[in-house]
C-alpha cells in the first residue's frame, strides 16, 4: 500500500543545494535565518524550502514583495501518512523573472494550524478553503473557511489523509442514512431567511450573508432577495450552484457553491498505478481531454527524467494545440447562447464535431481520449490522421470568421460584453485568474511561452494580450488564440519526423509483442509492468501546462513506488471560479450568466 | 345592393369568426414548425423531420404531448391566478385579429362581406388597449408561481411591455396622422391610393418594428423568458397545456403583429401594382372602386398572408441571429431612444404635412412621395448620423475599440542562466 510507505527516501535523490544557487533562496536564507528550516531540490531542479509554519506570512510577504513572487499557484497538502507533519505546499511563481519557488510549511496533523496567506495572494481564498477542506489545515484569519467540495457538514473527516480510506470511514448504508437525515433545505432557506429576517440576522456558519438589514423594519420588507441559480439551471455549464444576493436585479454578492460532482479523483490517484491515472486526468476537463491526458504524462516523465521521442513531442503539440481549439469552439458557442445567440454555437459544434471524429479516428473514443502513456502516446497516429488534421485546420479558420462576422461587431453583442466582469491585471495577477482570462486582462503570462514544455519556444506563435480585462476581450483572445493554434498545427505537421512514437524503455513502455512472446527479457520487462505497473523514482515536481483554461498544474509526488503517494491537479477553471464573486459584483443578473461563461469553467475539473 | 340582413350578418359573421379563428389557430401552429424548421436551416441542420411528411404534423404530435404531460401546480402558489395567466396571456393576441382586414370584399348572394370579423370605427385604439392586456398574463403567471425565477421574469415583462406600450403607441401615430382616421379597412385603400405607408413612413415603420419585437417579447427582447438567466422567466413552474397556452400566445402575437405590420405598412391585402382589387366597401353595402369578384377576395387573400408570412420570417430570422439585450439596456433603448427619437419625427412629420397642405398638395401619391423624400433623409440621418451601433449600446460602453486584441511575440530566455 503506497499510504504506508514511508516519506525517507523523498529528497535522497536531490539533496540539498548549496545555499546561494539560486540568489532568490539565498537572500531568503539569510533573511530569515532559522524560520528556513531546509532547502531541497525537487525533481526540475526547482528549490524548495520548508519553513518555519508560525512565520508562513512574513516569509511569504516578502517573497512577494521584496522577490518579485507575484502569482500564488498553488496551496495544497500533501499527507505522508504515520502520524508524520502535513505538509502545506505554497507553490509560488515570479512572473518578472519567470521562477518558480516551493515553499513548505509542516504542521502536526493533529492540531495543524496556519496563518492565512489570503491577504497576500487573494488567489489563496478558495486553495486553503481545498487544503481545509482535504487535509484539515485550519488557516487562521481566512475569511471563510468552509469545506468546498465535501458538504459543509461532511462529518467523516479529511479525504486525502493518508489514513482516510478511498471508500470513506462509513459503510454505504450508513452514508445514506446520514445523507438521508440531513435537510438540504434548511441550508437552503437559512440562507433566504437570513437576509429575509431580522431575527436571524447571525447568519449560518459560513455563509457570509453581507445584507444589512435594519431592525426597525417588518419582516417582509427585507431588501434584498437571494436567488438560487443552479445546481439545474441552464447556464450554470454543469452542476454549480450559485447564491446570488440581489438588490432588485443588482448582484450584492455572489456565492459559487461547488463540489456536486466531487469525484476525489486526487484521492483515486492514489491507489491506482502511474499509468492507470491518465483515463482519470481526461474526466476532469471533458471539454480538452488530451491536453490534461498529455500534461500528465509530461509531470511523470519529468519525475523520471525521461525524454520522450521527437515524433511524440510534435504530436503531442498537435494534440493539445487541436484540443485547445477543441475547448475554445465551445466556450464561444456556450458564452454566445447564454448572452441569447443560440446559432454560433451549433456552427462551432460542428466543427468542434470535426475534432470529435479525429479523436475518434486516433483514439477510438470521442470524448475521453486517455491518449498518452508515460513515455509516449497509446498508439502511434493512424495513417491519413495528420493530413485529416491538415484538411481541418485549412478550413476550420472559415467557421471563425463566419462566427466573428455574427458576433465580433454585433451591436448588442459588444453591449453585453464590453465592460462587463472586468478585473485589472495587479487584481488579475494575484487573485489568480489564469489563462486566457489573465491575458484578457492585459498579462503577458502564457505557459507555453514562460516555461515551455514539449519544445513550444520553437513555434512561432502570439500571444493574443488584452487592454480592458472584460468580457469581450476574453472573447477576443479566445479567437486569436485559436487563430494561433492553427498556425502551431500548421507548423506542427511541417515538421512531423519520422521515428518511434514512445521511447525505447522497457521501465515504462511495454516491450512489442514479438519480444515479449521471444526473448525472456522483454517477457519479464512486460510482466513486470503489467503486473506491478511502472516505478517512479522518488521525488517531487510541479508540472504545469497551459490548458485552454489556464495554467493546468500536476503536483506529483512519489516515494518510489508503483502508484503516486500525492497527485494534485490544479485545475485552471477552479481558479477562474473562485474569482467570480469579485467579477460580477455590482453588476446585473444578466451580466453573471455572460461573466460565469466567459471565464469558461468546466465544472469536472474544479470538483475533481 | 343593400346592407346585409341581420339573419345574414349573423350568420356570415359567426362564419367569418370561425374561419379566422381556425385560420389563425393553424397559422400559429403552422409558425411554430415554422420556427424550428427556419431555425434548423439557418443553423445547418434539418429540424424537424420524424412526424409526417417533412415533419408537417410536428405541431399535432406536440400539442399532443402537451395534453398528455402532467400539471404541475408549484406549492404556495395563487391557484386561480395561476390557472388564469395562461388564459389571459392567450386572448389578446387572438381577439386583435378581429379588427384586420385580411382580403378584398367578398360578393355573395345575399350582399357584399367584408373581410373582417369587426369593422370596429375604433380600429388601431381597440388594437393598442387590447393588446396591452396580454402583459397581465405575463405578470399574473410570474407571480403567482411562487418562484424568484418567474417573479423576476414577470417584473420585467410588466416593466418592458408597459415602456414599449409607450414606444408603440407613439410609433402609430404617424400613420394616424397621414391617413386621418384610425380603422383599418380605411387605411388600407388610404394605401391603395397613395403608396404604401411603408414609404412615406418608413421611420415609422422602424420604431414599430422595434416596439412589436420588444412587445411580442422577441429575441433581442425576451427579457421576461431569457432562458439563459431565469430559467425560462414566467412561466418557468407552469406545464403541458398551461405551458403550450404560453407558448401559443407568443406565436399569436408574433403572428398579429405581422398581421399588422402588414396591414399598416404595406398596404394589408392589397396587391401592389394592380388597381383591379382598388374596392371599398361602404357601410351601406355599395362597394366604390373595383367591382368585387370571389376570386380577387381569394388573390387578396394569398397576399396578405403572404405578407404576414414575410413579416413572420422577419420575426424568426432576427431570433435566430442576434444575442440577447440586457434589462437596462431594453429600458433605456425604449425610454432614452425610441420614445425621444419618435416624439421628434412625429414633431417632423408634422411640420412638413402643415408645409404640404400649404403648398396645397392633396393627399395622393405626389404628397407620398414628398414625405418619402423626407424619410429617406431622416433614415439617413439616423443611420450615419445618430446611430452608428451606438443606439443599442444605449448608456453603456461608449468606447470604440478596435475588434482585435494585440498580439505579443514573447521572447523566451533562459531564466536559469541570469538567476544563478
Amino acid at each position: 500500500m503506497s499510504s504506508t510507505t514511508t516519506s525517507d527516501n523523498i529528497d535522497k535523490g536531490a539533496g540539498p543545494v548549496a545555499p546561494g544557487e539560486r540568489q532568490d533562496v539565498a537572500q531568503l536564507k539569510t533573511k530569515f535565518g532559522p524560520a528556513i528550516r531546509s532547502i531541497e531540490l525537487d525533481a526540475a531542479d526547482e528549490p524548495v524550502v520548508y519553513i518555519a509554519p508560525d512565520r508562513n506570512t512574513e516569509i511569504l510577504q516578502y517573497l512577494r514583495d521584496e522577490q518579485g513572487y507575484d502569482m500564488l499557484r498553488d496551496v495544497t497538502g500533501l499527507d505522508w501518512g504515520g502520524g508524520r507533519p502535513i505538509q502545506v505546499v505554497y507553490e509560488l511563481w515570479a512572473s518578472e523573472r519567470r521562477l518558480p519557488l516551493r515553499v513548505k510549511a509542516e504542521v502536526p496533523p493533529s492540531n495543524p494550524r496556519l496563518q492565512t496567506a489570503f491577504g497576500i495572494w487573494h488567489a489563496a481564498n478558495w486553495l486553503e478553503r481545498e487544503a481545509y477542506d482535504m487535509f484539515g489545515v485550519k488557516f487562521d484569519g481566512h475569511p471563510d473557511l468552509r469545506r468546498i467540495l465535501m458538504p459543509e457538514n461532511y462529518e467523516e473527516g479529511y479525504p486525502l489523509r493518508k489514513d482516510f480510506p478511498l471508500r470513506g470511514r462509513f459503510t454505504r448504508a450508513e452514508q445514506t442514512r446520514r445523507a438521508l437525515a440531513r435537510d438540504l433545505e434548511d441550508i437552503y432557506s437559512l440562507e433566504e431567511l437570513a437576509v429575509a429576517s431580522r431575527e436571524t440576522r447571525t447568519a449560518p456558519r459560513g455563509l457570509g450573508v453581507t445584507a444589512e438589514i435594519p431592525t426597525d423594519v417588518p419582516d417582509l420588507e427585507a431588501k434584498h432577495m437571494i436567488l438560487n441559480i443552479g445546481p439545474q439551471h441552464p447556464a450554470t455549464h454543469g452542476v454549480l450552484r450559485l447564491v446570488v444576493e440581489l438588490d432588485g436585479e443588482t448582484i450584492v454578492k455572489c456565492t459559487p457553491h461547488i463540489g456536486y460532482l466531487h469525484t476525489g479523483f486526487e484521492k483515486l490517484s492514489e491507489y491506482r498505478t502511474w499509468n492507470q491515472v491518465i483515463p482519470l486526468t481526461d474526466r476532469m476537463d471533458y471539454l480538452a481531454p488530451m491536453i490534461y491526458n498529455i500534461g500528465y504524462a509530461l509531470g511523470v516523465e519529468k519525475l523520471l527524467g525521461l525524454e520522450v521521442t521527437p515524433r511524440c513531442k510534435v504530436i503531442r503539440v498537435i494534440c493539445m494545440e487541436l484540443n485547445r481549439i477543441f475547448s475554445h469552439l465551445i466556450w464561444i458557442g456556450t458564452t454566445a447562447i447564454d448572452i441569447g445567440a443560440f446559432t454560433p454555437f451549433l456552427y462551432t459544434f460542428e466543427e468542434r464535431e470535426r475534432i470529435y471524429n479525429l479523436h475518434e479516428a486516433y483514439t477510438g473514443a470521442r470524448m475521453t481520449t486517455s491518449v498518452s502513456r508515460i513515455g509516449g502516446m497509446m498508439a502511434d497516429v493512424p495513417p491519413g490522421w495528420l493530413d485529416a488534421v491538415r484538411y481541418f485546420i485549412e478550413t476550420f479558420p472559415n467557421t471563425l470568421d463566419e462566427v466573428e462576422r455574427l458576433l465580433s461587431q454585433n451591436a448588442i453583442w459588444i453591449g453585453r460584453t464590453q465592460g462587463v466582469g472586468v478585473m485589472g491585471a495587479a487584481e488579475a495577477t494575484n487573485a489568480g485568474l489564469c489563462g486566457p482570462n489573465l491575458r484578457a486582462s492585459g498579462v503577458p503570462y502564457d505557459v507555453r511561452k514562460d516555461n515551455p514544455y514539449l519544445e513550444y519556444e520553437t513555434y512561432d506563435f502570439d500571444v493574443p494580450i488584452g487592454e480592458y480585462g472584460d468580457v469581450y476581450d476574453r472573447y477576443l483572445v479566445r479567437m486569436e488564440e485559436m487563430r494561433q493554434s492553427v498556425r502551431i498545427i500548421e507548423q506542427a505537421l511541417d515538421r512531423v519526423p519520422d521515428g518511434p512514437i514512445n521511447v525505447k524503455d522497457d521501465r515504462v513502455i511495454l516491450p512489442p509483442k514479438s519480444r515479449v512472446m521471444n526473448s525472456i527479457d522483454g517477457m519479464i520487462a512486460h510482466f513486470k509492468l503489467v503486473m506491478e505497473g511502472l516505478k517512479v523514482p522518488a521525488g517531487e515536481t510541479w508540472y504545469s501546462v497551459e490548458s485552454s483554461k489556464g495554467e493546468l498544474g500536476f503536483y506529483l509526488v512519489s516515494d518510489g513506488g508503483p502508484k503516486p503517494v500525492r497527485c494534485r491537479y490544479r485545475g485552471p477553471s477552479f481558479m477562474n471560479m473562485s474569482n467570480l464573486p469579485a467579477l460580477v459584483k455590482g453588476e446585473l443578473v444578466a451580466d453573471i450568466i455572460a461573466v460565469n461563461a466567459s471565464i469558461d469553467i468546466v465544472l469536472g475539473e474544479i470538483d475533481r | 345592393m343593400g346592407p346585409l340582413s341581420t339573419k345574414a350578418f349573423l350568420i356570415i359573421g359567426a362564419a367569418k369568426m370561425l374561419m379566422i379563428f381556425v385560420g389563425w389557430l393553424t397559422a400559429v401552429a403552422g409558425v411554430t414548425l415554422a420556427e424550428r424548421k427556419i431555425a434548423a436551416w439557418i443553423q445547418d441542420r434539418s429540424g424537424p423531420n420524424r412526424v409526417g411528411p417533412w415533419g408537417l404534423f410536428q405541431p399535432i404530435a406536440d400539442g399532443l404531448k402537451n395534453f398528455l404531460k402532467e400539471e404541475v401546480r408549484p406549492a404556495g402558489s395563487s391557484r386561480w391566478v395561476f390557472y388564469l395567466a395562461p388564459v389571459i396571456s392567450m386572448f389578446p393576441a387572438m381577439v386583435v385579429f378581429a379588427v384586420i382586414p385580411i382580403a378584398a370584399p367578398l360578393p355573395t348572394r345575399w350582399g357584399t362581406v367584408n373581410m373582417i370579423v369587426a369593422d370596429l370605427p375604433i380600429g388601431i385604439l381597440y388594437i393598442l388597449a387590447i393588446a396591452s392586456l396580454g402583459v397581465y398574463g405575463l405578470v399574473l403567471g410570474g407571480w403567482s408561481s411562487n418562484s424568484k425565477y418567474s417573479f423576476l421574469g414577470g417584473v420585467r415583462a410588466s416593466a418592458q411591455m408597459i415602456s414599449y406600450e409607450v414606444a408603440l403607441g407613439l410609433s402609430l401615430v404617424p400613420i394616424l396622422m397621414v391617413a386621418g382616421n384610425v380603422t383599418l379597412p380605411q387605411l388600407v385603400s388610404q394605401q391603395q391610393d397613395a403608396l404604401w405607408y411603408i414609404l412615406p413612413l418608413m421611420v415609422g415603420y422602424l420604431f414599430l418594428t422595434a416596439s412589436y419585437f420588444a412587445e411580442t417579447n422577441r429575441l433581442p427582447f425576451d427579457m421576461p423568458e431569457a432562458e439563459s438567466e431565469l430559467v425560462a422567466g414566467f412561466h418557468t413552474e407552469y406545464s403541458a397545456m398551461k405551458f403550450a397556452m404560453f407558448m401559443l400566445a407568443e406565436y399569436a402575437n408574433m403572428v398579429t403583429a405581422a398581421a399588422l405590420m402588414a396591414t399598416l405598412f404595406f398596404g394589408g391585402w392589397d396587391i401592389p401594382f394592380w388597381s383591379g382589387d382598388n374596392m371599398t366597401l361602404a357601410a351601406d353595402g355599395s362597394v366604390a372602386g373595383a367591382a368585387p369578384a370571389w376570386w380577387k377576395t381569394t388573390l387578396t387573400g394569398l397576399c396578405f398572408a403572404a405578407k404576414t408570412g414575410f413579416f413572420i420570417l422577419v420575426f424568426i430570422w432576427v431570433r435566430w441571429t442576434v444575442p440577447r439585450f440586457r434589462y437596462d439596456q431594453v429600458m433605456s433603448l425604449g425610454w432614452k431612444v425610441l420614445i425621444p427619437m419618435e416624439v421628434v419625427y412625429v414633431a417632423l412629420l408634422g411640420g412638413a404635412m402643415l408645409y404640404l397642405d400649404y403648398l396645397g398638395i392633396p393627399f395622393g401619391t405626389r404628397y407620398a412621395l414628398y414625405l418619402t423624400a423626407l424619410n429617406v433623409v431622416l433614415m439617413l440621418v439616423i443611420v450615419f448620423v445618430v446611430d452608428r451601433n451606438r443606439i443599442i449600446l444605449g448608456a453603456g460602453w461608449r468606447q470604440t475599440r478596435p475588434q482585435r486584441v494585440k498580439s505579443e511575440w514573447i521572447e523566451y530566455a533562459d531564466r536559469r542562466q541570469d538567476s544563478r
